[in-house]
């Protein structure tokens, strides 16, 4: 086994663990606003590591482009993402997503 | 002049995406090349006609990148604090819920500059799985930020920092 | 088998626990899992890619990406609005 494809396998198996320690906390959270923390290591670490796995395999060639490419995209649509589910929970909850009277004391 | 300010978006526009088509598609052929240029100024028009018609107007500063190099450490950071509380749960731990948190930010500028804040501040602050943006308050100065461990922060500036 | 085909495999059976969390429970719960199922797919996809030495599934996987926003965005604007 080479360097490479020990690095390989290290950053594969990490996503991977991500992914499964997202999924167990997709189960185990309290509530939705809990539940939402576990979206973004799927969305952002797992997607970096991932691209970065193909860049170790192919170089900067065109598949490695599309997977940073995907990457790029989770990196930045996943928070406004999360705003936006954070927001649906709290006004279906409340009636509005802002901090109530009770809530700021 | 407007048309001015309307032909160059759109030509500023025209040439990201054709480079997009040209790193996806790794070819010069004619055929490909002329393709994606179709492509390019549909897709430029159709930012162009939304940008007129009332998109909400933004105006970054290059500066506000500055905190951009920590954010793989406070990600890495985060992730280990989420799972370990995660960890901490499923061991037969007392369930901490997370908490809501009004963090002060200050009012900047006018409305571009403002939308463009909230937008980097938005996705910045929420790459980090500890912490998620979920609206701004102008009113009260204010961003509500969701937490799955407090960590109280009282600024936008101690989000960014370690 | 390789790394790859591993990883994906693995990823595979992560999909289909969050799909069975998306099929039932509460519908915000249903939401967040189908997002993160959207992400997992799109990995999986490109992992594919890579085993099976596929252009076409990057291709695949650009697309589910920004899709994979876009559908979870039209729920949750529904779900915060109307339903």
């Amino acid at each position: 086994m080479t360097v490479q494809q020990i690095l390989i396998d290290a950053l594969l198996g990490l996503a991977v663990l991500v992914a499964v320690g997202s999924a167990v906390g997709l189960v185990a959270a309290r509530d939705d606003l809990d539940r939402l923390h576990y979206l973004a290591p799927a969305s952002v670490v797992s997607p970096v590591l991932v691209a970065l796995a193909v860049v170790a395999r192919e170089a900067f060639d065109g598949r490695a482009i599309k997977a940073l490419l995907v990457a790029a995209f989770f990196l930045v649509l996943n928070p406004i993402l999360s705003q936006a589910t954070a927001r649906a929970a709290r006004v279906r909850e409340h009636g509005d997503w802002r901090l109530s009277q009770e809530e700021r004391r | 002049m407007a048309w001015r300010r309307v032909v160059t978006a759109w030509l500023a526009v025209w040439v990201a995406c054709f480079a997009l088509w040209l790193l996806l598609t790794s070819t010069v052929d004619h055929t490909e090349l002329l393709t994606g240029a179709g492509a390019a100024a549909i897709a430029a028009t159709a930012f162009e006609v939304i940008r007129e018609h009332g998109a909400p107007r933004a105006r970054p500063r290059w500066w506000w990148l500055k905190p951009a190099p920590l954010i793989p450490v406070l990600v890495a950071r985060d992730t280990v604090v989420v799972f370990a509380e995660l960890f901490r749960q499923l061991r037969g731990g007392r369930r901490r819920p997370g908490r809501l948190v009004a963090v002060p930010i200050p009012d900047i500028g006018d409305t571009a500059e403002r939308n463009a804040r909230h937008l980097f501040v938005t996705v910045g602050v929420s790459l980090s799985p500890n912490t998620y943006v979920i609206g701004f308050e102008p009113d009260r100065h204010e961003m509500l930020v969701h937490q799955l461990v407090p960590t109280r922060p009282g600024s936008v500036d101690e989000l960014f920092s370690l | 088998m390789t790394g790859w085909l591993v990883a994906a495999a693995a990823l595979l059976v992560v999909i289909l626990a969050v799909g069975i969390v998306a099929s039932t429970g509460p519908v915000m719960r249903r939401v967040i899992a189908l997002e993160i199922g959207g992400v997992l797919v799109t990995l999986a996809l490109v992992l594919l890619a890579e085993g099976f030495d596929r252009d076409v599934y990057f291709d695949l996987a650009v697309v589910l990406a920004a899709m994979t926003f876009a559908t979870s965005l039209v729920f949750v604007r529904f779900l915060e609005r109307w339903l």
